[in-house]
């Protein structure tokens, strides 16, 4: 919707320039005048007339569809108008003009693309999201994944890491699984893994497939929805194109936790007792180190994009080259993303009953990453975790002790490029110690390249039947090789030797899709019908080395070749393999514009690394129907005016989830030579074998249902829109990795264990107008949820998720969210005391006994759960002549977030400000936390203490930008020229005390904890679109 | 147009005809893997089953040394500071809880009995002697494990079958399985080979006839079955197949030297080959000194480990007071602070001795360093971080036969061969010789057998843990700096600590069986306390 406002706004820009142009006029032409209307008789507004053949004559048409003009005698004239076929006419005698454009249905009619075809918006039956690539363009984000986020209802995007080159994860309407709950994506037909691929402009739109009916085409991978991504085409531009787009980023931290600086430290640790009159002694008095500002600083982020656009009634073409240049806002050149992507897509009518095409990506990408999410040492989680009392750096000549008697020992320290002794803490001893020594420890390096892509030939034998042969394909390289060598931080943090190790893999994948649509009318009916099959191939191979003692350690001999012949060594490698059968089909009726339903069918097949002979293939039915009741005769008076538009949607679907399935998990098999024993007084190893798990000969397919109730309408001449959508789904059957009980002697077992019901309303609301020049929509979107696991098998009663340190804090249990969090129940801070309170806890049906003891059994609390209560989006778009603005925000509620920032047994660990500036003490005795030194320390840092509101309303982008005039753009020889700057991540509204509250270590069992992911950076954003 | 057709005909053909042949392409076969029934069958396979039973042992061996040392009274779970590792801590405190033992105490030795299982189940003794004799291994291992998990556990559910998962045992008495250990044991002697001499080296290493009785003699004695165990002990001792080495050679029992020396009963034989050793290496990693808060390691030890067992100064007093001060016991085993410094730390590049200091405290440390469980510098293969370690790991030795022999026989009665045991051991190692008592035992094994896993079942066993531990809180830990200077902390912020801990009679004779266990399987009785 967004996008069309757009488009119109711009071509009327675009003709008042022109308009303005024409007016200066020339002496020698007559002048001529008219109207042009619809064929209802209406005035249309900003068509453009213009002379063919003299583009500098022309004008537009006012709000009464009115023109005037001076021209040549006998001049060609052409009207248009977005939305309507382009009329010529002749200039006669006469000097006054009535002209009626005719509707171009094409266009009016939007489509959709839907699995395997697309379909008029108004035919759609099923629960799809549509978002364009106006919504995308120009923003910072360099995951297409992330440019969907606050877009469209039913769609959450988790954010598990925010360093460069990482990408979102997406969520379609809940958490329908124990495992990862993926979206199936399809980029231009082809499956993928990831869309981190893909530049966000090159998008032309995104589908989100939601309800099951609409998915259900995808069958057995569907389950979790399903996103179509359409890449940009030439076909929409009806003249040649060359673009350039240029951006300019300069990233820093949003959001530093504050945590204790030196006073808070030493007063908190010397009242917790852990600071010794010893260890006080190696401070100086004076440091206090401000390890954030260490470790970051504002980095820039370039992209360029050098596009050719183009097409005809016979072909089109786009192609595109992109580089981006990412440095993350850690110090130095060790967080960095570097991506090349050329994208070709093009199509050729070869005959009128065929039409070939390709798409095809090229990405080339080198990634480097720092330390984060880690509790046993990352760079991330060191800057909240170090003492403020270690400075920064040492200088050579003025070591403290401790590095001397080191350094004698032979203990090898790092420094910085002065030559300063990075700061160890000489008080408090663990795995996390300087950044920089988090970041300089090793080298690994990642790099490689993909090509993915479609061939298609559309083939139209008869009339009305297309048929479609698509080859997709996926092959690409990628080596990555990793370096350590000895160093010392201190007990915690350190390597006494040399590794090396590095690994080529690579990945070809291939499917091959061929499908017939045919459709045709009898009276008012349109029937239409599809069959098709599919059949998809994935490979891998890798081959990885290692050796601990290299010939020599300089840079250009840390490979493999480069090994000693005696030092240890290993090498691994293995060809993995799965494939995929389906047969698809679909029919659709639809009666008079009124009446639509849609029934879909398809059957699936997995190989036998993920389900048994008796059980690999799965049937996956949908229907759907819609009733357009402002189409119905007897609702015509109903609606005018500001009621115009109202439908409504039923749908229901199958699909199913393999995502946890690889590996052979229905069966045992032997590992061979997997042990071994040395029953020989020489040193010959006698290899062992054993079973790998246990068997489950009856594993199947996950399976959810899902019903679907829509409501798409229309108010205030079209100027509101509103979509309502209300779902339940239901997944059964779900695959778990149960640990079955100890005395089995087995470590896990995969078992269709559980059950989990998603339920939610999403509605979208679209306002468009114009008063005046000025032109302005917002959309906002809301979706809610509930979640549930409805049922757990008892032999599995509870699955343990992610742990923190030596804590299980997440768990997948019936009658609770997916996932949530569990542990002591923190009542507050004992007055007297100043100690923390726990609630003690019984449940009679376990037979627990309320004891007065808080011990291991009163960790047993649900205290928290990840998944918000509701996300919700909100865009903004304003244009007034050349100046536009963007405004989108979006944000989560009622999501908690446990803060895993505090080991308990690092005691001596810096620590967030709040635990000192409210802690209790004798004077300040409503505190909201406990003194310092307690007693139950490991129920506390194991406690809701640690639980809090993640809620979050973030102002994504505020995006300002201003397009030259036509007039002094063509002076530079272009067609147009916009320049923006804009504010992308930089507000960020919420009570959470850590990073950032989108930062979670994980999008599974580990959402909502909070382990130090790389946080999301504030944004300057500066940019030029040019077109040629 | 027609030709349109045919082409449309054709791809709609060739999909059909690929996706017929593409059913036979689903079917793709597991890489690196025989199925179940494939296996099983010859004695080739039997001797990799078996091989990989004593695999899953070897790499229960660090966690075994942990559950049964400490929480011996003799010990300090040590560490770099108050909370590393602190589940070790929590043991040593006896303030360990469902949620934080480490479930492999619990786990790994019923994945032991699941692969014994399997080979029990699977392979017909009569077919042959290999098989015969990986059954019969099985059986002991099955047992052995079974024995650890009773007493550690008290009543842990007998598992004698290959179970499937749908199961949810129920904890057995250990009235009722004592006497099916001990015929297991029993059955497994009758049918295994005998070592063949006492120089057979390979009769330490994979378990002997003469090593079941000795188990099964073990068995009895926590059955209360004197007589039995007297019996099988003395056939082990008249077999004549085992020594003790001599006192000149009795360090080397833990270090490479003393590797399948003959007083081994029976030993996991570990030979360094690249990385298959870590799990007996990271136990010396582990439980050597803390190396990185001294300025320098003798040069016999290896320069990097972590001082995660530490003796406690009762301990030493008591060996120096029972031994006297000629005793190899107390001259080898334990050194103080002093011998330490008079080591050889080798010298500096210009020729001066390099001097041992402590620069960061040693935690949970009196100034005591043990020398048996020392990270010695010639067993650790210098490779894969370090952890990389060529010594074996012992499961029982001569001289724990002895002193069984000498309890049982104690306990029942003695024709001097009981008393021989005893003074045997004592004088190897230059230690008074003492009278026949059962207390002369008790504290003869306490030194003999010290950090040698037996010393807290012992004192269960004997009725004895709620009297010695009495005197012996673990409230406060002692952390030991440059010149031996002990301080003592208390690690709950002055407050005296709220939660259980120290010995609490009638609940620390036994660890929790672990939540993630409770978790899953309801039938299982949680021990008393916790």
């Amino acid at each position: 919707m967004t996008g069309k406002v757009f488009q119109k706004v711009a071509v009327f820009a675009l003709m008042s320039i022109l308009w303005l142009a024409g007016a200066t006029g020339y002496a020698q032409n007559r002048p001529i005048s008219g109207t042009v209307v619809d064929q209802d008789g209406q005035p249309i507004i900003g068509a453009s007339v213009m002379v063919i053949g003299n583009s500098r004559l022309g004008t537009v048409t006012d709000v009464n569809g009115a023109f005037s003009l001076s021209v040549p005698n006998n001049a060609n004239l052409s009207v248009s108008c977005i939305g309507y076929k382009t009329e010529t006419f002749v200039v006669g005698s006469q000097s006054s003009y009535r002209i009626i454009l005719e509707e171009d249905n094409e266009f009016i009619e939007e489509t959709v693309v839907i699995g395997y075809g697309v379909q008029r918006k108004s035919d759609v039956t099923g629960a799809i999201s549509q978002v364009k690539a106006e919504d995308m363009e120009n923003r910072s984000t360099n995951d297409a994944a992330q440019a969907l986020q606050g877009k469209t209802s039913g769609v959450q995007i988790i954010q598990t890491s925010a360093a460069p080159g990482s990408s979102g994860t997406i969520r379609v309407r809940g958490y329908s699984s124990n495992s990862a709950s993926d979206p199936l994506i399809i980029v231009d037909g082809l499956t993928v893994s990831s869309i981190d691929y893909l530049d966000p402009n090159l998008i032309e739109s995104i589908e989100v497939l939601k309800d099951a009916a609409s998915a259900a085409i995808y069958g057995a991978q569907a389950g979790n929805g399903v996103i179509l991504i359409t890449t940009k085409s030439g076909s929409s531009s009806r003249d040649g194109r060359v673009f350039f787009d240029a951006q300019y980023t300069l990233n820093s931290l949003a959001k530093i936790p504050e945590v204790m600086n030196a006073e808070q430290y030493v007063n908190y640790m010397t009242e917790a007792g852990f600071l010794t009159d010893a260890a006080r002694a190696l401070w100086d008095g004076k440091t206090d180190t401000n390890w954030s500002k260490v470790a970051f600083t504002p980095s820039p982020t370039q992209r360029y994009t050098v596009g050719f656009q183009g097409g005809n009634d016979k072909g089109s073409l786009f192609t595109s080259i992109t580089y981006l240049d990412q440095d993350g806002i850690v110090r130095g050149q060790s967080d960095i993303f570097k991506r090349l992507t050329a994208q070709i897509n093009a199509e050729y009518k070869v005959k009128s009953w065929l039409t070939v095409g390709i798409n095809s990506s090229f990405e080339k990408r080198e990634v480097k990453n720092v330390s984060e999410n880690s509790e046993y040492g990352s760079l991330i989680t060191s800057v909240l975790n170090l003492d403020p009392l270690t400075p920064n750096v040492y200088s050579p000549n003025n070591l403290p002790a401790t590095y001397l008697a080191n350094i004698a020992k032979g203990r090898k320290y790092l420094t910085d490029e002065n030559g300063d002794y990075y700061g160890i803490s000489l008080i408090a001893e663990s795995e996390q110690t300087h950044p920089f020594v988090q970041r300089d420890n090793h080298d690994d390096t990642s790099n490689g390249m993909t090509a993915r892509g479609t061939l298609y030939a559309n083939f139209t034998p008869i009339k009305n039947l297309v048929v479609t042969s698509r080859f997709g394909y996926q092959f690409g390289f990628n080596n990555s090789s990793s370096y350590s060598f000895p160093f010392y931080a201190n007990g915690q943090n350190k390597s006494d030797t040399y590794s090396l190790s590095a690994t080529a893999r690579n990945t070809l994948n291939y499917e091959w899709e061929n499908f017939a649509n045919y459709s045709f009318n009898v009276g008012k009916n349109t029937f239409g019908a599809m069959i098709g099959m599919s059949f998809m191939e994935r490979s891998s191979n890798y081959v990885t080395g290692s050796g601990d003692q290299l010939r020599n350690y300089a840079p250009n001999f840390r490979y493999l070749s480069y090994l000693t012949t005696d030092c240890n060594d290993s090498t691994s490698g293995v060809e993995s393999l799965s494939r995929n059968l389906a047969y698809l089909g679909r029919l659709s009726w639809s009666y008079d514009n009124r009446y639509n339903v849609q029934v879909n069918f398809r059957a699936d097949a997995f190989d036998s690394s993920k389900l048994s002979k008796e059980n690999r293939w799965g049937y996956f039915p949908s229907i759907s129907a819609g009733w357009t009741i402002s189409n119905e005769k007897f609702a015509k008076s109903l609606f005018s005016g500001a009621f115009n538009y109202l439908k409504l949607r039923a749908s229901w679907g199958r699909n199913g989830n393999v995502n946890i399935l690889s590996g052979y998990p229905y069966t045992s098999t032997i590992n061979v030579g997997g042990a071994w024993a040395f029953f020989d007084t020489s040193d010959a190893i006698t290899l062992g074998s054993y079973p790998n798990g246990l068997a489950n000969p009856n594993l199947t397919w996950e399976t959810s249902t899902q019903y679907d109730f829509g409501i798409d309408a229309r108010f205030l001449n079209n100027r509101l829109t509103a979509t309502l959508d209300w779902y339940d789904k239901r997944t059964d059957g779900l695959l778990v990795r149960g640990t079955p009980v100890m005395e089995t002697g087995q470590g896990s077992v995969t078992l269709n264990a559980g059950k989990v019901l998603n339920q939610g309303l999403e509605l979208e609301l679209g306002w468009r107008d114009d008063i005046g020049d000025f032109h302005y929509s917002i959309n906002g979107n809301i979706s809610t949820l509930k979640n549930r696991v409805t049922y757990l098998d008892p032999s599995v009663k509870r699955l343990s998720g992610t742990s923190f340190f030596d804590w299980p804090i997440t768990y997948f249990e019936e009658g609770y969210p997916v996932w949530y969090m569990r542990g002591y129940k923190f009542t507050g801070v004992d007055k007297q005391t100043g100690e923390p309170m726990f609630e003690d806890y019984q449940n009679e049906a376990e037979g627990i006994q309320a004891d007065g003891v808080i011990n291991g059994t009163d960790q047993a609390f649900y205290i928290g759960c990840a998944i918000p209560d509701f996300t919700y989006g909100i865009t903004l778009n304003a244009a007034w002549k050349g100046f536009d603005l963007t405004v989108f925000g979006t944000g989560t509620q009622g999501n908690d977030i446990v803060s895993c920032l505090h080991r308990v047994d690092r005691p001596m660990n810096n620590n967030l400000s709040i635990y000192y500036t409210d802690r209790w003490t004798p004077s300040h005795t409503d505190a909201k936390h406990p003194k310092a030194g307690i007693t139950n320390e490991v129920a506390y840092w194991h406690s809701s203490a640690q639980v809090y509101d993640g809620s979050f309303f973030k102002i994504k982008q505020i995006q300002f930008g201003y397009t030259l005039p036509r007039d002094i753009s063509k002076k530079l020889a272009l067609t147009s020229a916009r320049a923006y700057v804009s504010l992308d991540d930089y507000f960020t509204f919420t009570t959470y005390p850590g990073f950032d509250p989108e930062a979670s270590s994980g999008s599974t069992s580990a959402m909502g904890v909070d382990k130090g992911s790389f946080p999301p950076t504030k944004k300057f954003v500066f940019g030029l679109n040019l077109s040629f | 147009m027609k030709k349109v057709l045919y082409i449309a005909l054709a791809i709609a053909l060739s999909a059909m005809t690929a996706t017929s042949c593409s059913q036979d392409l689903l079917d793709i076969q597991q890489k690196g893997a025989v199925s179940m029934e494939d296996f099983y069958q010859t004695d080739d396979d039997a001797t990799a089953a078996i091989a990989a039973v004593y695999n899953q042992v070897m790499g229960f061996f660090y966690d075994y040394k942990f559950m049964t040392n400490l929480p011996s009274d003799d010990v300090y779970a040590g560490g770099g500071q108050r909370g590393d590792n602190i589940q070790w801590s929590y043991i040593n405190e006896f303030a360990i809880s469902s949620s934080n033992l480490p479930s492999g105490y619990y786990r790994t030795p019923y994945a032991i009995i699941y692969r014994c299982n399997l080979i029990i189940d699977k392979f017909d003794p009569a077919e042959s002697s290999i098989k015969a004799r990986a059954v019969a291994e099985a059986r002991f291992w099955r047992a052995w494990a079974h024995m650890l998990l009773t007493i550690y556990f008290g009543n842990p559910p007998k598992i004698d079958y290959v179970m499937d998962g749908s199961e949810r045992p129920e904890n057995t008495p250990a009235s009722e399985l004592w006497p099916w250990i001990i015929s297991e044991f029993d059955a497994a002697a009758s049918a295994l080979p005998s070592k063949q001499n006492v120089n057979d080296k390979a009769g330490g290493i994979r378990v002997t006839r003469e090593a079941a009785l000795a188990f099964e003699g073990k068995a009895q004695l926590y059955n209360n079955d004197y007589a039995g165990a007297k019996t099988n002990l003395k056939k082990v001792i008249d077999s004549g197949k085992y020594d003790l080495v001599p006192g000149s050679e009795y360090m080397n029992l833990w270090r490479l030297a003393g590797d399948l020396s003959v007083e081994k009963v029976l030993e996991i034989n570990v030979t360094p080959n690249g990385t298959n050793t870590y799990p007996n290496s990271m136990l010396y990693l582990m439980w050597g000194w803390r190396a990185d808060h001294v300025t320098a390691m003798p040069k016999i030890l290896y320069n990097n480990s972590w001082g995660f067992l530490n003796p406690t100064k009762e301990y030493y007093d008591a060996l120096k007071a029972h031994d006297g001060e000629n005793s190899i016991r107390f001259k080898e085993t334990i050194k103080t602070y002093d011998d330490v410094v008079a080591m050889d730390f080798g010298t500096t590049p210009d020729g001066k001795p390099v001097e041992f200091h402590v620069n960061t405290p040693l935690f949970g440390h009196e100034g005591y360093f043990d020398m048996k469980y020392a990270y010695y510098d010639d067993g650790a293969v210098k490779a894969r971080n370090g952890y990389a370690y060529a010594n074996n790991s012992i499961l029982m030795r001569y001289a724990e036969v002895l002193l069984m022999y000498a309890e049982a026989c104690a306990k029942t009665s003695d024709d001097g061969s009981g008393k021989a045991a005893l003074n045997k051991v004592q004088a190897r190692v230059n230690a008074p010789l003492t009278e026949l008592t059962l207390q002369n035992v008790k504290d003869e094994k306490r030194f003999e057998l010290s950090f040698e896993n037996e010393r807290f079942a012992d004192l269960v066993r004997w009725g004895d843990a709620a009297t010695v531990y009495a005197g012996k809180t673990r409230q406060k830990i002692p952390t030991c700096t440059e010149g031996w200077v002990v301080e003592w902390h208390d690690y709950y912020g002055g407050a005296v600590r709220q939660k259980d801990y120290d010995f609490t009679p009638g609940k620390s004779e036994h660890y929790p069986y672990p939540l993630s266990e409770l978790n899953v399987n309801p039938n299982i009785v949680q021990n008393p306390g916790y």
